[in-house]
């Protein structure tokens, strides 16, 4: 009888225990490479663009906990930068200044902690463009669906691609590209993990050449 | 494999009744049916708590509460929706809740060795959660659950009040989730534990 009981503790112990065990993926196996996503406004015919302009060696950033600190200059900006441009000039499209009327506006960005930001969408709606209310104006509307982080702390890395030739009567601009790049302050190695994620974003967007 | 073992130990069966109350408790394996693009591992992270009583010479009801968890991994790849792509890996999860009112009727209760089968109606609850690098998408849902199952009992020695337990069992649930894709939720069980004699015929 005791033995019975004994049995059957340990029986209920183990089922228990075995429920009890709720799942979770391991953290670092989850970081350990960047969601890539990208969308795009599939009624345009990015092969009809011929020149782009965006700043080499800076990004911007929005972020909460600092304002006023818009800019991200360094290591990083460089890389990224120079990555995106080196990609996009093998892609047939040729770097102006601003001033030289471009088709095409680049714009990269790190939103970081941005708590009603919500960048990466899992693959079940299509794109629906948006306008800017002016080029290099980072605080434009965002209509991105809500989707749960369970990391206080994230930054991502934000591309898109405005269409400069093809403003609305208000006179904004068109966003017809957008890559959504993240965690970066999860990563493990945030500046090779970007990169790669540029990469890859394009490599995704194959319809993004000349 | 359990209910061979159940079969072959239960030679030499002597004439006594299965308890007229009892109490289960269960490891519980499943193996999804439905919308297995989502999840198609099947799960060894489960069990079922159960209690019968005797009601006729054959009938037993009672009630079973059971969980499982089911997981998948899906490696890095790049999917193309219209308007756009994803690269990720996914780590999927499904986790259910359980709720039955059962009836089982057993073959053969005087016996040592007793088979039943037997039909569960009740209530699913299911949780689907999806997480990618530090992101999540998550959903529930609940549903009628139907769950006939078949199995057998045998009870340890003249003297035990307890016994062990095997049983297959599939469920219908009609729990869905649109952002998950499933429209439904059926799986194939198989359950094996022990059972805990609480009536008369048993020794306490």
């Amino acid at each position: 009888m005791k033995r019975a009981l004994i049995i059957i503790n340990a029986a209920v112990g183990v089922l228990f225990f075995l429920s009890a065990c709720q799942p979770k993926p391991n953290l670092n196996d989850l970081v350990r490479d960047m969601v890539v996503q990208t969308s795009y406004d599939n009624t345009v015919n990015f092969s009809s663009f011929s020149t782009y302009a965006m700043p080499l060696d800076t990004i911007g950033q929005i972020y909460n906990a600092s304002p006023k600190d818009t800019v991200i200059t360094g290591e990083y900006a460089q890389l990224i930068s120079r990555d995106i441009k080196g990609i996009l000039d093998k892609s047939g499209y040729s770097q102006v200044g601003r001033k030289q009327n471009p088709d095409l506006g680049i714009a990269v960005f790190v939103v970081r902690d941005y708590s009603q930001f919500t960048s990466v969408v899992y693959p079940t709606s299509g794109y629906s463009s948006y306008y800017y209310p002016s080029y290099y104006g980072y605080g434009g509307y965002y209509n991105y669906p809500y989707i749960q982080s369970y990391s206080r702390s994230t930054a991502t890395l934000i591309m898109e691609i405005v269409d400069l030739k093809d403003k609305n009567s208000q006179n904004q601009v068109k966003v017809i590209w957008t890559a959504n790049i993240g965690d970066v302050l999860a990563s493990p190695d945030p500046r090779q993990k970007s990169k790669e994620g540029v990469d890859q974003a394009f490599a995704q967007s194959t319809y993004i050449k000349k | 494999m359990m209910i061979i073992l159940i079969a072959c130990a239960a030679t030499g069966v002597m004439a006594q009744e299965v308890f007229d109350k009892f109490l289960s408790f269960s490891w519980d394996v499943n193996m999804p049916l439905s919308n297995t693009n989502f999840i198609k591992k099947s799960s060894v992270k489960g069990f079922q708590a159960g209690y019968r009583e005797k009601i006729g010479d054959h009938f037993y009801v009672g009630g079973d509460f059971s969980n499982a968890t089911y997981d998948d991994h899906a490696p890095r790849q790049t999917y193309y929706i219209d308007g756009g792509a994803i690269t990720t890996d996914f780590y999927k999860y499904v986790v259910t809740y359980c709720a039955t009112l059962n009836g089982d009727y057993y073959f053969t209760p005087e016996k040592r060795l007793s088979p039943f089968a037997g039909l569960g109606i009740g209530a699913s609850y299911n949780s689907y959660t999806l997480y990618y690098n530090i992101y999540s998408s998550s959903g529930n849902g609940w549903g009628f659950l139907a769950r006939p199952q078949a199995g057998a009992i045998l009870k340890m020695g003249k003297e035990m009040s307890w016994g062990v337990i095997a049983a297959v069992h599939y469920d219908y649930s009609t729990t869905m989730s649109k952002d998950f894709a499933y429209t439904d939720f059926t799986n194939l069980g198989l359950r094996v534990g022990i059972v805990l004699g609480l009536g008369l015929g048993s020794p306490f």
